[in-house]
């Protein structure tokens, strides 16, 4: 069964309501103009409930069997039956995804922007999600860039690039990209170095998961302006900072890191940017807790 | 006391105003879709503006712990231009149904042209069908006539006054938009429409039933904080706080929770916001610190 049909089946399974699940069905089926796509696009905000679907483990497992890049867990009911909506619509081009866009609320265009890749000719919309990525809503930049593997299958290096600047300059949780590692490049490496840089001149810190995109590009230059930091760093930092000097082949790294009388506890680059990402979460609740109560 | 400023154009204000008015406890706002100062000329100025007021503006508000909705519609002034205004009846039910969508509005009259009667009907019928509550804009000028009129009309097409919101009133109007059962809002203006003084007067007279205001604060002359320094004007005047609160949110909430789209408890545990995970981004707050509210303290008037 296609992803399509297996997710139409969940999504007509879920809907309680009679006339609504008809409604949704007889949709997916009929719609032949540009307006009733969407209208019927738009309606799913009044008709469909937002919760999270009620799947059994079997289910679940089911579909990461057989679709293993798609986690059903991270989609609502409106969310899917949205997808469906892109999924079925046989018309859908380029021009008409456009519009859909540009009256499209945030609610909207999280949902549309998440679904692209599954289309057929996903990569005929790359500039609609290059595009996208221009947007300072971070919940949209978010269903673009994280847990999507849209960008990196189809964006040019220079839009992977942008990307993934704007997600570390937005302070995004860097790991949560799919296929990062694969798409790294010096292009990169120098461009982060350069933000490093200013965000020091600035007195500021940089995300420790900079590094993930650094290692592999470091230049001996490069790793002696590096190297001055890591002192200074705190240990999320430091461990980031080592990380990217071990899978350093750089002479200079070596001899340094033999130097130093350190023991390097073995950590993935995944953990560095999880850990960094939820303690900082946990920080800004605290935050928000304690202005709360003043 | 918590607020809610069920008229305001917030794409007109700066990040001062939101500070201020968070600060003030306003946790919720309307933004009716509206004329910008001038005349629009091509369609897709509308759609880009509508585009903002059910996106951009939302987040941006979203950044100072306050829920922001708003209302579609072609505003009166911007029906005369009459083939413009078809292209602009296209788009809105594309709108109508977003997410923090209220009413449709504000419609009615502003020079009680041929053309702006069109389009008030047009549009009373569009919100009968997407089962949206109304916000009537009463004119400027020759008011009363304008606000006995529009009654009339929405009458003539079997709209509930329960779901109508008639917004602008003065001492003149109160009386028969109340007696015929429209929500009745008023407009804290500094110079021109209602004044904080005469609106107490209006409610000691009147009393909270059915009576709300708002700030209508737009690109003009006026103060994004007059329903706060209202409700303390009332307080010091001796209005019981149940009135006040009538008055400055539970009203303007009952009536346009009637679009099932407003729910308290979409602010009641904070706004969701993500503006200290932005400081050193591409937010409003351009590495500026996220400023903390606290509802102790009402900006005098």
């Amino acid at each position: 069964m296609r992803l399509s049909e297996l997710i139409k089946e969940y999504c007509l399974n879920e809907l309680q309501d009679e006339k609504t699940k008809s409604w949704l069905d007889q949709k997916l089926h009929s719609i032949k103009t540009d307006q009733d796509f969407f209208i019927s696009f738009a309606l799913i905000n009044k008709k469909i409930p937002r919760d999270h679907l009620q799947l059994s483990p079997a289910k679940i497992q089911t579909i990461h069997l057989k679709y293993p890049e798609f986690n059903i867990e991270n989609w609502t009911l409106d969310q899917l039956c949205r997808f469906s909506l892109l999924m079925y619509y046989s018309l859908l081009s380029v021009k008409s995804l456009t519009k859909l866009i540009s009256v499209a609320d945030t609610r909207e265009q999280i949902s549309i922007f998440k679904s692209i890749t599954y289309l057929e000719n996903a990569s005929h919309f790359t500039p609609i999600v290059v595009n996208g990525i221009r947007t300072n809503i971070v919940d949209i930049f978010d269903a673009i860039a994280l847990k999507n593997p849209f960008a990196a299958s189809y964006f040019s290096q220079d839009e992977w690039n942008q990307m993934i600047l704007k997600a570390v300059f937005m302070e995004r949780p860097i790991y949560q990209i799919k296929n990062i590692d694969q798409r790294k490049n010096e292009k990169l490496a120098h461009i982060l170095f350069d933000y490093a840089r200013e965000r020091w001149a600035a007195s500021r810190r940089v995300t420790p998961e900079l590094w993930r995109m650094i290692s592999g590009y470091i230049t001996e230059k490069l790793f002696v302006e590096m190297i001055k930091k890591i002192a200074e760093g705190n240990a999320p930092d430091q461990k980031a900072m080592l990380k990217l000097i071990q899978e350093s082949n750089l002479d200079a790294a070596q001899q340094w890191l033999s130097s130093q009388s350190i023991e390097i506890e073995p950590i993935s680059w995944n953990q560095i940017g999880s850990d960094f990402w939820h303690n900082n979460q946990a920080l800004q609740n605290t935050q928000k807790l304690n202005s709360k109560e003043t | 006391m918590k607020f809610i400023d069920p008229h305001i154009h917030m794409t007109s204000r700066t990040t001062n105003d939101y500070e201020a008015m968070s600060k003030a406890g306003i946790v919720a706002i309307i933004e009716p879709a509206f004329w910008l100062g001038q005349p629009r000329t091509e369609v897709g100025s509308f759609k880009d503006y509508f585009s903002s007021i059910v996106g951009w503006e939302a987040f941006r508000a979203s950044q100072f712990g306050i829920k922001h909705y708003c209302t579609i519609g072609l505003n009166s002034k911007e029906a005369n231009n009459e083939s413009l205004a078809e292209e602009v009846m296209e788009l809105l039910p594309l709108f109508a149904l977003k997410d923090n969508v209220v009413a449709i509005g504000e419609i009615g009259y502003d020079d009680q042209t041929a053309a702006e009667d069109k389009y008030f009907r047009a549009q009373i019928e569009l919100a009968k069908e997407l089962e949206l509550p109304i916000l009537v804009h009463t004119p400027h000028r020759d008011k009363k006539k304008g606000t006995l009129r529009s009654m009339d009309v929405l009458e003539e097409h079997g709209i509930d006054p329960s779901t109508v919101i008639i917004d602008h009133n003065n001492e003149e109007t109160v009386e028969s938009v109340l007696e015929r059962g429209y929500w009745t809002a008023f407009t804290i203006y500094p110079n021109t429409k209602m004044g904080s003084e005469r609106m107490v007067a209006v409610v000691e007279k009147y009393g909270s039933n059915k009576i709300f205001i708002d700030s209508s604060a737009d690109w003009g002359v006026s103060d994004p904080l007059s329903v706060p320094k209202t409700a303390k004007l009332m307080l010091d005047r001796g209005i019981t706080s149940e009135i006040v609160q009538a008055v400055c949110y539970q009203n303007a909430l009952e009536a346009y929770a009637q679009s099932g789209n407003m729910k308290e408890r979409d602010w009641s545990h904070g706004v969701r916001f993500d503006q200290s995970v932005l400081y050193g981004g591409n937010s409003v707050l351009r590495g500026q610190n996220p400023k903390k509210s606290t509802n102790s303290d009402i900006v005098d008037n």
